[in-house]
Order: structure tokens, then sequence, then C-alpha cells
């Protein structure tokens, strides 16, 4: 049992009700209690901030603060400090509003004795404790929570990653492994079957190149180290560049590049070079039947680059448009697809970083159309407006 | 012709396939190969193989559903080598009864072994 004065506050404008108050309590024992007596809400704060009390008896009707309102200010200013109603409105409703409101309990004007008084105080303090030792408790739970999701979704990257990973190494292994035995077994030599296997050797590694580099590439978007190496280039020749290499790998598909003017921009070309890539193959993959693939690049102002990849492909299907960004996202989860679902994650990333856009549209007629919006000064493209109103 | 050397390899991967049907081939195996469970399951019907190895992620069906299915067909039934990169193998090779498991990435030479293992003793 705390030997302790319960510091009290109270809060009261009328000197009468107050001194009744004083003397209520004082019956059971001045040691118990330290009283501080205020008279409005504005001294009420200066006293929170003074000193620590145990427990606040407010008024419902103090000439700056009224009924509920004043409760909600109450809470607001001193959250962790419990609060006993004193009024002389005899009424439910209010009552009920008060502790609904945040108030501990309610009593009212008149209708008290000390015994009543002292227990409401007390039964406050102890409510008001156990409801922070439940709050805390579930803000614990919470971060726990979140933790372990943190941790799950981690080690679910790792196994899809993992997963990905095998399967190019199952093949870089068997095809090696097998010309070993053909060798090690004095077959003849087929230099046919030979080159085949080193092929798909090459194939197999480039591809778990491709998929290291990505998955290398979320773990730096993830830890925000994701780094721009900016330069003055032609857009135009870069995209250029990289449909002249796409087509090169398809005779099912017409990449078709056009681009009126130069497109100037200070950006990271490497990273640029990645995303039109990743938006040109995915144009590719996604057309299984191959066909015509729009590649056009703009400058709309000098401002701003505009670049946009469209397919007449399979499409998406509208129920997944919204999450085709999302890491490992897949809208088509067959496995004939390849990949991991990170490239367009990993594209859009990089246009952002840039300062710019990276969005998906559906044409009526079918396909996707991936556009890119780019500034070309590498200032925030929100700015972009307002510099060309002052141009 | 005896189909005591003849081996179904289910895996949707079409290296792979491959250099496990040139390896099988080259121990004297006659291989078919399929890219799915459904294509699978019409191959077993019409090869009588004497193995079955089999890839779990698979589309159209997958290494679950076809080793369900196949086992609803009259027996008797062909003995089944998991082969796959997926968490769980030992899990999925004891619910479906394989008769073993090979996680990916393999050593060539332990398939080749479980292969004769299975393929001259079934």
């Amino acid at each position: 049992m705390s030997t302790k004065p319960i510091s009290i506050l109270l809060v009261e404008d009328n000197p009468g009700d107050a001194r009744l108050l004083r003397e209520t309590l004082a019956d059971v024992g001045t040691a118990q209690f330290d009283l501080v007596h205020v008279e409005c809400l504005a001294e009420a704060w200066a006293a929170l901030d003074a000193s620590r009390f145990d427990v606040v008896l407010l008024d419902l009707l103090l000439p700056d603060g009224q009924g509920l309102d004043a409760i909600d200010r109450l809470r607001v200013r001193a959250r962790d400090v419990p609060i006993v109603v004193l009024t002389g409105i005899d009424d439910e409703t209010l009552a009920v509003g008060a502790v609904q409101e945040g108030a501990q309990d309610y009593l009212v004007k008149g209708h008290v004795d000390s015994g009543l008084l002292v227990r409401a105080i007390r039964y406050a303090i102890e409510r008001k404790r156990s409801e922070e030792a439940r709050a805390q408790l579930i803000r614990e739970q919470a971060a726990r929570a979140e933790a372990e999701a943190a941790v799950r979704a981690r080690d679910e990257f790792l196994s899809v990653a993992a997963h990905e990973l095998k399967t190019p190494v199952t093949s870089l292994r068997g095809f090696a492994q097998l010309t070993v035995r053909q060798i090690q077994r004095g077959e003849t030599l087929d230099p046919v079957r030979i080159s085949r296997a080193l092929r798909v050797i090459d194939q197999q590694s480039a591809k778990l190149a491709l998929l290291l580099s990505q998955l290398l590439d979320v773990s730096r978007i993830q830890a925000g180290k994701l780094v721009l190496d900016r330069s003055l280039v032609d857009v135009t020749r870069l995209v250029e560049g990289v449909a002249a290499t796409a087509q090169a790998g398809t005779n099912q598909h017409t990449i078709a590049v056009r681009s009126p003017t130069p497109a100037p921009a200070l950006v990271d070309p490497l990273r640029i070079e990645q995303v039109v890539t990743n938006l040109i193959d995915n144009a590719i993959k996604y057309s299984p039947v191959g066909g015509p693939i729009d590649v056009e690049v703009s400058a709309p102002s000098h401002m701003t680059v505009r670049l946009s990849v469209t397919d007449r492909g399979i499409g998406i299907p509208p129920e997944h448009r919204e999450r085709v960004f999302d890491r490992f996202y897949q809208a088509h989860s067959d496995p004939r697809f390849g990949g991991m679902g990170l490239g367009l994650y990993i594209s859009r990333h990089i246009v952002e970083l840039h300062g710019g856009r990276l969005d998906a549209e559906f044409p009526p007629d079918g396909g996707t159309r991936f556009v890119v919006w780019l500034p070309t000064d590498g200032d925030d493209l929100s700015n972009c407006h307002e510099r060309e109103d002052r141009a | 012709m005896s189909t005591a050397g003849r081996v179904l390899v289910v895996d949707d991967d079409e290296s792979i396939r491959e250099f496990i049907t040139l390896a099988l081939a080259s121990e004297g195996y006659e291989v078919v190969a399929a890219p799915h469970g459904a294509a699978a399951l019409r191959l077993v019907d019409k090869c009588q193989p004497s193995l079955i190895l089999l890839d779990l992620l698979m589309p159209v069906m997958d290494g679950w559903e076809f080793s369900r299915a196949y086992h609803q067909t009259p027996g008797p039934h062909t003995p089944i080598i998991l082969l796959t990169a997926s968490r769980g193998a030992v899990e999925s090779a004891t619910e479906m009864n394989a008769a073993a498991f090979l996680a990916k990435p393999f050593d060539l030479n332990d398939l080749l072994d479980l292969v004769n293992h299975f393929a001259n003793g079934g």
C-alpha cells in the first residue's frame, strides 16, 4: 500500500464548491491527499506543465471550457492522467458521454460523501494504470508482429530467389557434367553436341547473371542504396541501341523506334538502359506469337523526355493492373514466362530516383503500353511546370 | 521392345529436360519427356515407363496434381523420383510416396545412380 499522498488537481471555478470538496477530503485525512486548486482550464494547463498529478477532478462548467469539450482538451493535454468529472448537472447522458470521452468516473456534486469521493479517486487511478498497461502490451504485440512479418517477407524473398536461381544452375551443372563424362569415357567427341552443351551453359549463365543482378538491385533498393551516376545522354540514341540488340534476338517481332528529335537528358545511362531493356524484353516476352513493338521517344518540352513501349501482346488482366509494379508480381504466373517478377519493380524505382514516372496504359485494342517520363536536368518532374512558366 | 529401360522425364525447363535426356540416353535408356503433368499423364499411359523423374513446379498441371491423378489410375504404378528446387522436398516426397528425391541443382552422377537403381529394380 503506497504511503505517498495522492496529488489532486481540482479544476473548479465555483469557490463554494471548491471549499466543500476540500472539506470532504479533509474528513478522510489530509495526509492522504495533496490538493491543488485552479479555476479554469488555462490555469490547469499551467499547473499540469509545472508538476505531475495522480488525478484531475474536473468541473464541467468552466469559464473557458464546457462539458465534453473540456474533457477532450484535458485528455489531449495530459494523456496519462485519469479524470474524474464533478458536476452539478444531474444528467445520465452527460455521464455516459463523459466516460466515453475518456473520463474514468462521473460524480454529481451534492451527492458525494467523502467515502464515495475517495473511492472514485482511487478506482480512477487504478483503472487508468491498467488501461495504460494494456495499451503498452498491445503496442508491444504490434511491434513484434511487424518485426515477424518483416522476417517472414525476407525469408519468402530468399526462398523465391533461391528457387529461381536453382533452375539455371541445374542445367549449367548438368551440361557441364554430361560433357565431362563424355570426355572421360573416351567417347568420340561430337563437336555439334559439345558446342550445344556449351551454348546452353552460356545461356543459363547469362540468365543466372541477370537474376543475380536483379536480386542485388532489389536488395539495394530495400536498403536505400541504389545510386545514380548521371551524365548527359541522348535518350534517343540509347533507346535505338537497346532496340537493335533486342531485335537481334527475335525474328517474330518487329521493333520500330520512332524518335523525331534527339532527346538529351541528364540521366544514368546504364540504369536507363536497364529500364528500356526491361520494357522491351517484357514486350517481346508477353507477345508470344510475335507482332509489332512500337517504341517512341520524344521531348514534349525542353524539360522532359517521354518514352513509350507499346506491344500488341497478351496484355495484363484488369485485376492485376494495380500490382504490376509490385516486387515478385507476375500478372501471368505461368513459369513459361520465366523471371522473378522483379523487372518492373526495379525499373519504376530507377525512374523515380531520376525524378520521373513510369506508368502502364492499356490500349482498348489490346496489348500494353509502358510510358516513362524523365526530367532532363535531374530536377523533380513536379518542378517542371513551374520552371516552364518562368522560362 | 522391352520397356525395362524406359524413363519418363517431366520438367517445365527445356534445358533440364535436354541434358537429362542426353545423359540417360548415353547410359542406354530410352527417354520420353513432358513439359508438365498433363502431358506426362498422356505419355505414361502410352509408353509404360519403368521410372518417372518428376519436377514439382510446372504450369498446366504441377507435380503434386500429376502424382494424385496418376495414383488414381489402375496400378501397378511406376516408381517416381522427385527432382525439385522447392523447399519441403522431403515432405512432398513422403506425401506422394515417391521412391526417392533429388534436390536441384543435383550432381549428375547421383541422378544416374538413382535411375540405375530404380529403373532396373522396377
